[in-house]
Parts: structure tokens; C-alpha cells; sequence
């Protein structure tokens, strides 16, 4: 089936059950149904611009949809497309410095700041790039910015390679064909709780639920932080006081804001150094 | 209105006119033609309760209640008929939030679950433990457990395992009188409203939770595809398995043009190119202006179209199939086998296919919507003897409008739905001449409007229509349960709806105790304050028995039978007649199963002298019984006629499975008569 914005306005949702801004917020809006349907009416009857224009950022692209998608939808790329005619081009963007001349670049996306921990763990010299929006995300999620921001980050990080914490900047890093390593596959020590695979965000075996995102990532973290913070609740509701371990730091950040007994890969780096030292 | 006051109830709502903006419509296709049309969806609501608990629930109404607002249940939104349709100046109230597994327990064979759970997330969570509830409706990824109360769903192996109304054990729901358990949960000494819950479409409560039968996982799944030179050749085997007691999980029969279209009895599948059909789907799939013309072209002339498609030939495909353990199923196998020996073995793979995309329909409907054009479905249902009227008269009203297919599943020993899919030019106006023809030729063919997909806006009238007077009971109860009338007004049934009969209804005019038998339906209508022993001698004199003998007069019987005495597909009446004290009549009951509004049957039998019930009957003719249990076998995977602790009794059609229960301590012995009545 030719991918259009009509199939899924038209579809009854046979993917919601796999949506986790659906399943955790509980909000009908939030189905790609309904999100289709108000980008159909925007573009097609030029009704509901500006809820459309809000519409298409309920999403944390995850990409659970298209998996679930009986008809092959590509629904990321409809929905990026889909901002880049609701709404106003952000202004270009620009990569971040990065600080230092080491040829392997920590790139440093949440509150804590690792640089130091990993150079002692990996016995390397490493340089570091503060990122305030994951590598440029949302110029990522849309058509008319997407291949621009690729190429700028392709051309800061030219000759050199990347660690990261968190699958948002690592999915940014290698779409510039940029060579790197997570921050979770250099931590020799392992967790003993339950993992929360947060790399397609799949649930920790053994933790049991059905909602496969925290919601920390993507436009939706964003434009709806109160969503992305209701479905964090939510999993932690579900979790039921489990402790997990994941390996996204972004996700433990976020996880940990709403109460969850949540380890990321920088806790356990740091307590890894400290045990060595 | 003090929105406000909500939130000081601590209830989480959502007024953000984006996420409101959602709420407007259902999956009602009238609307979404109107607003692909161009009209805008009905009215949002000015706000949306979302809790996680029931108390917010109660909150939420008793707010609702203070200021006078109309309350809107809300689950997937799912619906087909408009049941949760947008409304001026409402509350609605989404479920989506109470999601959760409450409880689980294997030894008693019921999940405890919030009335927001997806169908998939309970199927999957339960089939993590090896365990499943059977309720599969191909809207299982976008329903909700509350919806399928709602508007009394039935899942693709209906035919083994009950609709969803037979496989509830209890609900409870949050009204504005307070706290409504029903069921196994219905307090001593009232009156259990579970079968009014069901099929109420928010118009009592919101209900909050459930207790629903689970079975095992079977272990060996059979599917297979018969094809057979006529309808009719089908519908035979279809009626004569279902009355055998062999109780195939899978039945499921496609009429000419649907088994053409689909290239259905080819050894081709669907998508191969070397099929006519094959080839110019994937033709059409390739080019949306090429769909645009094929599908608006021939939707034009549907009358055309209809007739094409009967010359096409009259081969059908039935896919049949069977589940449980191994030995089960390889016995009831054989013993179907005499009913399908007039079809043309297929093959595994028609069987196979269905199931690897037995959720896929739902994707079918967008492409025809794209083009401009809309597509609807109708399933209706009626007992044995009616059903070829039925097919006949709905396919030709619909085809005076639309293109027109249809399957039938959903079997019983009484009777079969048929599910008509149809598709026209993007009108209102030609939707609406086709629903209004297709409703009266359901009317007049003595079918029920509605099997599974509920009543909601589009079906209302014709719902009240079926109930007749019998609504007089559905008021009585809404207005002790919902005395403002704020629980979505309308639903099941229009506020003005008559309570007049809609026939003239006379008291049966012989002795009886029993009254009539409908031989090719095994019904029987008996005298329901007749002794049932009177009633099985009369019935003996004919060679048929009771299914169900109940232990006293079925007018008393009836009202106290426990939920969970019986067994998921076990019915234990069908159609009521009873007389109101002003004299009026009121008959339910026309189909096997039915979704036009609640089951009242059991609630007027407490309001009204019952003058009769219409019940099961079987042939007795060379029963077997077994004495003692066999030590593996469970009863409910080989599902004898009869069984009690210390025997078991098989039809003569189910002789394969009882010669599988037969054990080293066993024999088969002469049936007792009359069986001892499960209480």
C-alpha cells in the first residue's frame, strides 16, 4: 500500500496498543489515528491548523507504530513531513564546541557531566560536547532541516569518534556515519536488576508491562512535557517498585524524576570509578 | 460549569481543546464520510475525566450530577455505530488509564482486569502465563474489555467459546446512584444485572471492572478449508457440526462473491499475480488514481456490480476448525468429518491464512474511504431456519445501494450471524438508503439487527423496534439506576422510543407444555411455569431432550440461575414471551445471540407473567454415557451433553470423544433418564 497520511487517518488505530505515548497517557489524541486525522484536516480542508501544527508532535519516535503497522506505513516519516508543513522552520541549527583535542568526544546530553569518569575507566584521553537538544532532535524529526543538521554534525565530528549515554544522540551520531560507542557497552560492571532495553525501548524481561517508553525522547518531550512526564508516572506505576537498570541515561534521568528506582549507565560509571579507586 | 470542581474532586481531566478535539467521533463511518465530506465531526466535549481509580470514577459522576452534564463512557472509541459519538457540553469519562491486571487465578479460571484494558495487552499478558480468554474481535488491538461490555462483543472463535457476555463472570460499574456490582458480585438478595450491563452502551454506568472466564492455551490448533458447490451445501455442514456438539473453534463461511473476490478456492493465495484478482489488486494498490476509478466506477452501478458477482459462480469456501488437547482434537476431526464430506478438502492453507491475518479486515476500509467512496459493515443474526431469508433479503436491500459481500461465523446449534461488508458511492444520502433498506429487510426476515457491533446512534430505532414493550423493563431499570437520565442519553435506545408491542403478541392457544418445536433451529417453546419434567416426557415422545434441565419451572429457574452455573457456551434460553399486569405483551429473543441493546430476557421474566421460553433441544437417540472421569481429560476440552461427577453422557454424533474419555475403569453405559439437573 503507497504510504499516505489518509491510511492512517482512516485506520482504527491497530497500532495504538503498541503506542507508548497511547498506552501511557491513556489520551485518544495521542493515537496516530487521531494525529493523522487533525493533520488530514489541516492539510486537506485547512480546518484545525493549529491544533495539527501541536498534533504532530505527540509522538516519541519510537517507530513501535511502523512495526505494528499491518500495511507498512512509514509513519515517522509522514509525521516528519508532516511538520515541516504545520510548522514554522526553526532557525538553522548549529552543532555544539566540542572541548578538547582528543580524538574520541563524550558527548554530554543530560545534567551530569561523565567526561572525567569514562577517560579513568578507558584509560583514554577524551574530549566532550555539551548538547542541550540531543544532537539537534527536533531539526532531525523534520524533512526541510533533518539532511542540514546530519551534514553539520557529519562536519564537527570529521576524523573523530563519539561515546554516548543516550540512544537519541547515538541514533544522530551514526545517521552522520559517526563512528560510536554507548557509555552502557564500556561499563564492565553490570547491574543485577532487571535491564530496560531502551535502545527500541523494550521492556526489562521479567519487569511486566506494556507500555515500551518512558517518554523521555523525541518532539513529544518537548512540545508536551507534560505528557512525556504523565507517561513516566504511568511506567512507574507499572513497575511497582521494581528497580531497573537502564541503559539510556536520558531515560533514567526521566525515570528518576517521576520516582522510579532507576540505575542509568552514569550512576553505574560512577560507581564503577569509585569502586576502583 | 465548574470545571474546577473536578479537579478538587482529584480527578485528572484533560481540557486542552487539542486533546479534546479527539473525543468527536467513533469509528462510525456515517461520520467519518461526513467529515471526509467536508462536515464538521459532532460537537467535543467541554471536558474529559481520565482516572485511575474507580473512586475517580464516582467523583467524576457525582460532579456530573451536581451540574446536571451528560456523562460519555469512553474506551478505544472503537464503536462502528456512534455509541460514543461526541456530545454538546458533555463529560466524558476515558477508561484508558485503568488498565491493569487486578488478579489472576488459574484454579478458578478468571482474570480480575480494569475496564480499560486493551483486548491485545490482556491476550498477551495472559498468554505470557499460558493462558487465554478466547475473545479475539479483529478491533482486539484498538478495544477495550469495557467496550466489549459495552456493546456485546463477540471474538472469531465465538463459536467454541461464547461471546463476551457469556464469558463474564461479574462487572461492576460506577452510577449516579452509586456503586453497581452484578453478576458473581451482585449482592445477596438483588436482582443481578449483569445481562443489563451488558450491551447498556454507557446508558446505566461506567463500569470499571471485571471478572472474565480464561481458558488454557489449547495445544494443538486445526484449521482447514472446505470448498462446496453451493451456499446452501454449507450451511448444511455448518448446522449439522454445531448440532453434533462438536464445537469448532473456527466457522466460518464465505458467500460467492466474497470466495471469488478473494480467489479464496484457488491453490493461489490472495496476493499471487497469477490470479485474476491477484493481479488487478496489485495493480490498483500501485496507482490511487487507477483505485479512484475502479472502486467510484462500478460503486455507481452497484445493482451491475451485484449481478456480475452472482455469475460469477456459486463455490464457497468454509474454513472450519478445531482446538484443545491433541487426542480431542483428532476425534472431533473424524466426527466432523461426515458433515464436510460433500466439500472439496482445500488443505490446510485457506485455514492457515485466515488465522495469520484474521485482524487484517479492519485495513480494508481506508483505501475505499481514500477514493471518496465509504465502506460499512453489517452483521446481523437469526436462527437456522431463517437464515437463507435472512442472506437473501438483507444482500438484495443492500445491493439496490451498495457492492455487497458477505461471510457468516459466529455459529450456534440454533442459528449463525452473517456479516455483510458493502461498499458505495461517498454519500450520505446513498448511506443512508442503504442502512434504512437493509434494517427493514432485517425486520422483515426475522433477524436481529445487531450480533455484535452494539446499536449506538445508527441502530437505536431499529433496536427498540426488536425489543418492542420489552423497553419498559429497560426503563423501569435506568430510571432506579440513572434517575436524571445523564448516563448518554439515548443509548441503547431512543429517549421516546414506544413501549407499545411491535406486533400483536397472543398467549399460546394449546395445552402445551410444550408449545411448538422448531426442528431444523432445535428449539423448543415450552410453557415457562410448567413442571420441566412434564416438559422433557412431552418432548421424550418426540426423541428430544432438554440441554439444560433446570431443577424447577423455567419462570423461576431463570432469574436465579447463578453466573458461572453454566459453562461459556452453554444458553440457558433464547426467546421470552411474557405479559406485563396492564396486559401487554412482550416477545425477546429472536436470534442466538443478539447485541440490540441489553439481554432483558431475565429481567422481565421477573417483571412479567411469563407465558413462555424458548429453549434448546436436542435429539436422544443413541446417547452414550461413561461412568467415571476419565483421569486427564477435562470435561469442558470434550464438552459432553451432560456430566456430573460420577458419569458423563455423549450424543451419538460425539461417539469419537467419548470413545477418546473411555478409560481402563470406564464403560459405556445407557444414558440415565432424565438427567440429574445442574443447579
Amino acid at each position: 500500500m503507497t504510504a499516505s497520511i489518509d491510511i492512517c487517518a482512516l485506520c482504527p488505530s491497530l497500532c495504538r496498543h503498541k503506542c507508548p505515548v497511547a498506552v501511557g497517557t491513556g489520551i485518544e489524541s495521542t493515537t496516530p489515528t487521531a494525529i493523522f486525522s487533525t493533520i488530514w484536516s489541516a492539510q486537506s480542508q485547512g480546518r484545525h491548523v493549529d491544533l495539527a501544527a501541536r498534533a504532530v508532535d505527540l509522538c516519541t519516535q519510537c517507530g513501535h507504530c511502523e512495526d505494528a503497522c499491518g500495511v507498512n506505513q512509514p509513519v515517522l516519516a509522514l509525521l516528519a513531513e508532516a511538520r515541516t508543513t504545520l510548522q514554522p522552520r526553526p532557525e538553522p541549527w548549529s552543532a555544539p564546541q566540542i572541548n578538547g583535542r582528543a580524538k574520541t568526544v563524550a558527548v554530554i546530553c543530560t545534567e551530569d557531566d561523565w567526561t572525567a569518569n569514562i577517560a579513568q575507566a578507558t584509560g583514554r584521553p577524551i574530549a566532550s560536547m555539551v548538547t542541550a537538544d540531543h544532537l539537534g532532535e527536533l531539526h532531525r524529526a523534520r524533512t526541510d532541516t533533518a539532511d542540514d543538521a546530519i551534514k553539520i554534525l557529519s562536519e564537527q565530528f570529521r576524523g573523530r569518534t563519539a561515546i554516548t549515554a543516550c540512544h537519541t544522540c547515538a541514533e544522530a551520531l551514526e545517521s552522520a556515519s559517526i563512528p560510536v560507542e554507548t557509555l552502557d557497552s564500556l561499563i564492565p560492571r553490570r547491574p543485577s536488576v532487571a535491564t530496560w532495553r531502551s535502545c527500541r525501548c523494550l521492556p526489562a524481561p521479567g519487569v511486566n508491562t506494556v507500555q515500551r517508553c518512558c517518554g523521555a525522547r523525541g518532539p513529544l518531550s518537548t512540545s508536551h512535557p507534560e505528557l512525556s512526564d504523565s507517561m513516566a508516572e504511568a511506567l512507574v506505576r507499572r513497575l511497582d517498585g521494581n528497580a531497573i537498570y537502564t541503559p539510556d541515561a536520558r531515560c533514567a534521568e526521566h525515570l528518576k524524576r517521576a520516582g522510579a528506582n532507576v540505575t542509568g549507565p552514569i550512576s553505574l560509571l560512577a560507581t564503577t570509578t569509585r569502586a576502583e579507586e | 460549569m465548574d470545571i474546577n470542581g473536578l479537579i478538587r474532586r482529584g480527578v485528572p481531566i484533560i481540557r486542552d481543546p487539542l486533546h479534546l478535539h479527539a473525543y468527536r467521533r467513533d469509528l462510525w463511518p456515517r461520520d467519518t464520510l461526513g467529515w471526509r465530506n467536508g462536515g464538521e465531526p459532532p460537537d467535543a466535549p467541554v471536558v474529559v475525566a481520565s482516572p485511575t481509580r474507580a473512586e475517580e470514577v464516582a467523583e467524576a459522576i457525582d460532579w456530573a450530577s451536581e451540574h446536571g452534564v451528560t456523562i460519555v463512557p469512553y474506551g478505544a472509541g472503537s464503536g462502528v455505530c456512534g455509541g460514543a459519538r461526541g456530545r454538546s457540553g458533555s463529560l466524558v469519562i476515558d477508561l484508558k488509564r485503568m488498565n491493569r491486571i487486578l488478579s489472576f487465578d488459574g484454579k478458578t479460571r478468571c482474570v480480575h482486569v480494569e475496564a480499560g484494558i486493551l483486548g491485545q495487552h490482556l491476550e498477551d499478558q495472559l498468554a505470557g502465563a499460558g493462558w487465554m480468554t478466547a475473545h479475539s474481535p479483529s478491533s482486539i488491538a484498538c478495544s477495550t474489555a469495557g467496550g466489549y461490555i459495552a456493546a456485546r462483543s463477540a471474538g472469531q472463535f465465538s463459536s467454541r467459546y461464547g461471546v463476551f457476555d457469556d464469558m463474564l463472570i461479574a462487572a461492576a460499574a460506577q452510577t449516579p446512584t452509586g456503586r453497581l456490582l452484578t453478576g458473581s458480585w451482585t449482592p445477596q438478595g438483588q436482582e443481578d444485572l449483569l445481562p443489563v450491563l451488558c450491551g447498556s452502551e454507557g446508558g446505566l454506568g461506567v463500569v470499571t471492572d471485571m471478572l472474565i472466564r480464561i481458558q488454557p492455551q489449547p495445544s494443538q490448533r486445526w484449521l482447514r478449508g472446505y470448498a462446496f458447490n453451493s451456499i446452501e451445501e454449507a450451511w448444511d455442514a455448518m448446522r449439522g457440526i454445531m448440532q453434533a456438539d462438536l464445537w469448532p473453534s473456527v466457522l466460518r463461511l464465505y458467500d460467492p462473491l466474497d470466495t471469488k473476490i478473494g480467489g479464496k478456492t484457488k491453490a493461489s493465495d490472495t496476493t499471487s499475480k497469477t490470479n485474476v484478482f491477484g493481479w488487478l489488486k496489485a495493480a490498483v494498490e500501485k496507482s490511487p488514481d487507477l483505485q479512484k476509478h475502479l472502486i467510484n466506477i462500478p460503486l455507481a452501478v452497484p445493482r451491475l456490480l451485484n449481478r456480475i458477482g452472482k455469475e460469477l459462480g456459486d463455490e464457497v469456501l468454509l474454513i472450519v476448525g478445531f482446538e484443545g488437547p491433541q487426542a480431542v482434537v483428532d476425534a472431533t476431526v473424524e466426527a466432523a468429518s461426515p458433515f464436510l464430506s460433500r466439500g472439496r478438502d482445500l488443505g490446510s492453507k485457506p485455514g492457515e491464512q485466515w488465522y495469520a491475518h484474521r485482524h487484517d479486515v479492519s485495513y480494508k476500509l481506508a483505501p475505499v474511504f481514500m477514493t471518496g467512496a465509504f465502506a460499512d459493515t453489517m452483521e446481523v443474526a437469526a436462527t437456522w431456519d431463517k437464515l437463507p431469508e435472512l442472506y437473501q433479503q438483507v444482500r438484495d436491500a443492500l445491493g439496490q445501494h451498495c457492492a455487497v459481500m458477505a461471510h457468516f461465523s459466529h455459529a450456534y446449534p440454533e442459528g449463525c450471524s452473517i456479516y455483510f461488508s458493502f461498499a458505495g458511492r461517498g454519500r450520505l444520502k446513498t448511506y443512508d438508503a442503504a442502512w434504512s433498506t437493509a434494517l427493514e429487510a432485517v425486520r422483515a426476515a426475522g433477524g436481529t439487527v445487531t450480533h455484535h457491533h452494539g446499536v449506538g446512534v445508527l441502530k437505536a430505532a431499529a433496536a427498540a423496534q426488536e425489543v418492542g414493550s420489552a423497553i419498559r423493563v429497560w426503563n423501569a431499570i435506568k430510571h432506579e439506576i440513572d434517575p436524571d437520565g445523564l448516563m448518554n442519553p439515548g443509548r441503547p435506545f431512543p429517549e421516546d422510543a414506544s413501549t407499545e408491542p411491535s406486533a400483536d403478541i397472543s398467549a399460546p392457544s394449546n395445552p402445551g407444555p410444550v408449545y411448538s418445536v422448531n426442528l431444523t433451529s432445535r428449539l423448543a417453546r415450552v410453557d415457562a411455569m410448567a413442571s420441566p419434567t412434564a416438559i422433557q416426557e412431552a418432548l421424550q415422545q418426540q426423541g428430544l431432550t432438554l440441554r439444560i434441565l433446570p431443577d424447577r419451572p423455567f419462570h423461576h429457574w431463570l432469574p436465579q440461575l447463578e453466573r458461572g452455573a453454566l459453562e461459556a457456551w452453554q444458553c440457558p434460553v433464547f426467546g421470552v414471551q411474557a405479559r406485563f399486569t396492564d396486559g401487554t405483551a412482550a416477545r425477546i429473543g429472536i436470534a442466538p445471540r443478539s447485541a440490540a441493546g441489553p439481554d432483558l430476557r431475565f429481567s422481565l421474566i421477573r417483571r412479567a407473567k411469563t407465558e413462555w421460553v424458548e429453549v434448546a433441544v436436542r435429539p436422544t437417540l443413541g446417547d452414550i454415557s461413561i461412568m467415571g472421569k476419565h483421569p486427564q481429560i477435562d470435561a469442558r476440552d470434550v464438552r459432553p451433553v451432560w456430566s456430573s461427577d460420577e458419569c458423563w453422557s455423549f450424543s451419538a454424533t460425539q461417539k469419537e470423544l467419548a470413545e477418546v474419555c473411555l478409560h481402563p475403569h470406564g464403560e459405556a453405559k445407557q444414558p440415565p433418564i432424565p438427567p440429574t439437573p445442574k443447579k
